[in-house]
């Protein structure tokens, strides 16, 4: 837990000793014309309000400040779903430092309290139009994002945040190059709370620049572009909170009502699905009303055959293979299987996917526009962001349940490539009753309802954060159980070790949580290889004010798969489990590519233990 | 069997976790089956060793040749576990060994063939040379450290076992064939995995070794012609010999290439003509690589003056145009070998033709047509083995289309 040494009165004391904050900052800020004129900027501004300060700080002082940074500090790697950066440990929220380990930093203690200084939290107010900002609630972490950091598309609403801003602080004596990445990038929404897809607007680091706005709840979203050179991008951020008791401006109950709106907003942020895509609404297997009559009846000699096409042989041995795979996926209700499809298919759909995955990253292009049937785009963007193809050749029709795939249609009536072809072969077959009669042979579950995509995560900008999934359908009785398979196809090599992210990871959340979690609480204090950490911590807020829970936890990891070759994993969702799959970085060797299935299905057996199905 | 109703993946992790016992409660509960393990698990329980019937069950020796002989027929995608059960039962002899009764040349032979066997499951003996600024060559990165259990250990150990075979079967030419291969293994692993700027001495020391390699063979082929006891051949494959028999023939030329280059390219030339089939293809393959890495090796103190001189003064630059006029002559020999050895199964070396593309790229003029068609080319390749997972090339691509 960080300290919280440093009392309100001696941070009162230290700003109130500053006798010429204006000597902390560049010559030009305080100059008169450039408050308006900045103001002016800031009101024009799109697609929110935000304004951009290129020199704040005095240029000698920022220098001591960055070599106090880089011979005093301790910066360690922390990766979740939405970000991987490097940050300070408990030095990340300087409010929580003593004396001792202030006199070591003592330009940026300077630095602070030139930045939560009267004279400057009055400018900030003045040109945002924001209100009135707290002195006392000082709240600023330092990170570094090295090469491959990046951190996603997000709103930074919480608490009792007025304004956000990032001070930048690479090499003072090397401009950094907009090709190194690491820029600040802003997305308009389609309506409060739905980002769009594209950003509109790109502001890359520079040093000694201030980059800030207004924090909007459903509005300020925004995201670090992933660094792609090996420069570290080293900033200042943090955040000017609404005033507290005893300071100008203090109004009573503010607090309380802008922590209620942000909780609300939280809420409403995750509760809107209207805008989300792909729809997992799963539509009924198959139109016949005797599904399961016909699932259970044994494979005919031709249905085994089409089976054959796609799978490997061994996979079709249903006297000594299958029940092996049977019995090993009835005791952990997952089973990993490598080599799925047979080589001749998979060398088909190698040289099919080949043919679209063999384009250099930095020519993909990152336009919404650019995603065309029979591919679609995954959205929002603060949710995720992926390529997906589902047999469906609209958007809309997601959401008609009773509509299955129109695959004839998509060939009929849209340009499909070699990659699609062999794409949608490999969704009819995902559907066909030949391959659920198989599924129903390994797992014992008649799949009475399915969806299944083809997925293709592109270096450089798709991702999908952890999300709840939908579990079992609500409508349906209790006996229904959720099946997901994820079948690999990623043809390249160079994921292994997990730094290009692209890996996909099943996770459990906390029982003892909310009834209604947010997603990080899931996350909280893994020691998982995959490094999750606390999704709070990217805040850098509540940490010297929030009791850390002391008991140790589990690991929450259930399921961890690198993008890979030809193998499927197939597992049953119960209640209480995320998933997501890691933003996948330009420099990886290429695009994740998979399908993803998700069966509705129901249990075809005699339970012989009903205290344990019970649920 | 019983069928019960699935939990689920988080109840069925809690439920085992429970079960596990402390040491492996970190484990992840990912079952993972393979539709080939599956099928051959039962086979591995059921592994004979097929022994011929003129052979004494008793005889130790003829046990450990038949073991060898049904690891050879296996499919060796992994070593395990009869290569190990190979080198188990020599260790065993050799720890038995009477004085009275030395092993014979049947065991030794044996123990050095399955040491190469394991040198190809080896880790490498070095981490690949990659991600080497096309301008600027980090010396120290670039050093080889070979590790106990790397793939030129094993050489090595071969080598060795061969040599103390030799000691007491003199002139033994299973023995010297053997240790011909070992040798021709061992220049191949360290022109594989030797450091850009190490491939000069590399390839000097490469010529040594392969000219001892000439002389073993020669030495053991005359045996055999001489001799009219078919013993000789009971014990060498065929195969193997042939092997060996091309390897050399090819090294031959390569070690003698500092005097005569054009006739040893004829002779390259003349070969590649007359073997098309498969195996023939990857000698040449290889010879080519050598001769590419060859003329590379010859290049680079030009290279390195080159790069030397770009703090130089003035007075100097007559020396730096001839020295630039030579590496170029030699580079664009070595990249038109080293692109007749590409091939898909090699991803790594695309690494090395695109590291010679560049240097080539670099001795034309800045934004020259040349220069650029050979960046170009570079990036091609070095996309190629991104893809195929040798390394992370992003920062150096990046570089060259700057200068493209």
């Amino acid at each position: 837990m960080a300290k919280q040494l440093t009392s309100s009165a001696d941070i009162l004391a230290s700003t109130k000793s500053i006798e010429n904050v204006s000597s902390l900052f560049h010559s030009t800020v305080f100059e008169p014309n450039y408050e308006h004129q900045l103001r002016d900027e800031i009101a024009n501004s799109e697609p929110y309000k935000h304004g951009v300060i290129p020199k704040l700080m005095d240029d000698k002082l920022l220098r001591k400040v960055r070599n106090e940074i880089m011979s005093e500090l301790h910066f360690t790697k922390k990766e979740t779903d939405i970000y991987k950066v490097f940050q300070t440990g408990d030095l990340a929220n300087l409010s929580g430092l003593d004396q001792a380990e202030l006199s070591r930093l003592s330009s940026l203690l300077t630095l602070r309290n030139g930045l939560y200084s009267k004279q400057f939290r009055e400018f900030l107010s003045s040109v945002t139009g924001a209100g009135y900002l707290s002195g006392l609630k000082q709240d600023m972490s330092i990170n570094v994002y090295h090469k491959g950091c990046h951190l996603m598309n997000h709103d930074d609403v919480i608490g009792t945040r007025r304004i956000s801003y990032i001070l930048y602080l690479p090499d003072p004596d090397q401009a950094w190059n907009p090709k190194w990445g690491g820029a600040l990038r802003l997305f308009p929404t389609v309506k409060p709370n739905v980002p769009q897809s594209d950003y509109t607007v790109v502001i890359p680091p520079a040093w000694n620049q201030l980059a800030f706005f207004t924090v909007q709840p459903g509005h300020s979203f925004h995201d670090v572009e992933e660094v792609y050179f090996d420069k570290p991008r080293i900033s200042i951020s943090g955040w000017f909170h609404i005033p507290t008791e005893g300071e100008e401006g203090f109004i009573q109950g503010e607090k309380e009502d802008i922590e209620a709106k942000s909780s609300l907003h939280q809420l409403e942020h995750s509760e809107i699905t209207e805008f989300d895509y792909p729809k997992i609404n799963l539509y009924a297997a198959q139109p016949e009303s005797d599904q399961t009559e016909q699932i259970e009846s044994t494979l005919s000699e031709e249905e085994t055959a089409y089976l054959a096409r796609f799978m490997t042989p061994n996979l079709l041995d249903f006297d000594k293979i299958v029940p092996q795979l049977q019995e090993s996926f009835l005791s952990a209700s997952q089973v990993e299987i490598s080599q799925f499809l047979n080589p001749e298919q998979a060398a088909l759909v190698q040289n099919a996917i080949n043919l679209q995955d063999t384009v250099p990253n930095k020519q993909l292009s990152h336009l919404a526009k650019d995603v065309i049937l029979p591919w679609k785009l995954a959205a929002p963007s603060h949710k995720q962001h992926y390529m997906y193809m589902d047999g469906k050749s609209t958007y809309e029709q997601e959401d008609n349940l009773d509509i299955a795939p129109d695959y004839y249609n998509n060939k009929k009536g849209l340009k499909i490539s070699e990659t699609e072809d062999a794409f949608t072969a490999l969704l009819e077959f995902f559907n066909s009753v030949a391959y659920q009669k198989w599924v129903h042979k390994l797992t014992s579950l008649v799949i009475i309802k399915s969806h299944v995509m083809a997925r293709r995560f592109r270096p450089g900008q798709d991702f999908q954060l952890a999300s709840g999934g939908d579990g079992n359908d609500s409508d349906e009785d209790d006996e229904s159980i959720t099946l997901e398979a994820t079948l690999g196809l990623t043809p390249t090599k160079g994921w292994d070790d997990g730094e290009v992210g692209g890996y996909e990871i099943v996770m459990a959340i906390d029982d003892d949580a909310d009834d209604n979690p947010e997603v990080y609480k899931g996350m909280k204090k893994s020691n998982s290889e995959e490094n999750i950490e606390d999704k709070r911590e990217e805040e850098g807020e509540e940490e010297g004010e929030e009791e850390e829970e002391e008991e140790e936890e589990e690991d929450p990891v259930l399921l961890s798969c690198q993008a890979n070759w030809n193998t499927l994993n197939l597992y049953v969702r119960d209640n209480g489990i995320l998933k997501f799959v890691k933003y996948i970085s330009r420099s990886a060797p290429g695009s994740r590519w998979d399908i993803s299935a998700t069966w509705m299905a129901k249990f075809d057996g005699a339970d012989e233990d009903d205290e344990m199905a019970d649920d | 069997m019983a069928l019960k109703r699935q939990l689920g993946l988080k109840k069925a992790t809690k439920a085992k976790k429970q079960k596990t016992s402390a040491d492996d409660a970190t484990s992840k509960p990912v079952n993972t089956v393979t539709p080939e393990g599956l099928a051959s698990e039962e086979q591995q329980d059921q592994i004979t060793i097929e022994l011929g019937e003129d052979i004494d069950a008793e005889d130790e020796i003829s046990q450990l040749v038949a073991l060898y002989d049904t690891w050879k027929k296996s499919p060796q995608e992994s070593p395990k576990p009869l290569l190990f059960g190979v080198i188990h039962e020599c260790d065993r002899l050799l720890r038995n060994e009477d004085a009275k009764s030395p092993l014979p040349v049947g065991f030794h032979n044996i123990y050095a063939l399955s040491l190469l066997d394991m040198a190809e499951f080896a880790e490498k003996s070095a981490e690949k040379v990659s991600k080497k600024n096309k301008k600027k060559q980090d010396k120290d990165q670039d050093v080889s450290k070979p590790k106990e259990d790397t793939s030129d250990a094993f050489i090595k150990a071969a080598i060795e076992r061969v040599t103390l075979g030799l000691e007491k079967h003199k002139n033994s030419p299973v023995l010297l064939l053997t240790k011909a291969k070992a040798k021709v293994a061992l220049v191949d692993d360290m022109m594989k995995f030797c450091a850009s700027d190490a491939r000069y001495q590399t390839a000097k020391a490469a010529v040594s070794i392969l000219s001892d390699a000439v002389k073993d063979y020669e030495t053991a082929e005359k045996t055999i012609e001489a001799s009219s006891d078919s013993q000789f051949r009971d014990l060498i494959d065929e195969k193997q010999l042939d092997t060996v028999k091309n390897i050399l023939e090819i090294s031959e030329a390569l070690g003698a290439l500092e005097e005569e280059e054009e006739e040893e390219e004829e002779a390259l030339d003349s070969y590649q003509s007359d073997n098309n089939n498969e195996e023939s293809q990857a000698i040449v393959r290889m010879a080519n690589r050598g001769l590419g890495e060859f003329y590379l090796a010859k290049a680079y103190p030009f290279l390195a003056a080159i790069e030397g001189d770009d703090d130089d003064e003035e007075g100097e630059e007559e020396d730096t145009a001839e020295q630039t006029t030579q590496a170029k002559a030699l580079m664009e020999k070595s990249v038109e070998y080293l692109l007749k050895a590409e091939s898909e199964a090699d991803p790594d070396f695309y690494v090395v033709i695109a590291e010679a593309q560049i240097s080539l790229g670099n001795l034309h003029d800045s934004d020259s047509e040349d220069q650029k068609a050979l960046y170009s080319e570079a990036i091609a390749r070095l996309h190629k083995a991104e893809r195929a997972g040798v390394g992370r090339f992003d920062e150096l691509i990046a570089e060259l289309e700057d200068d493209m």
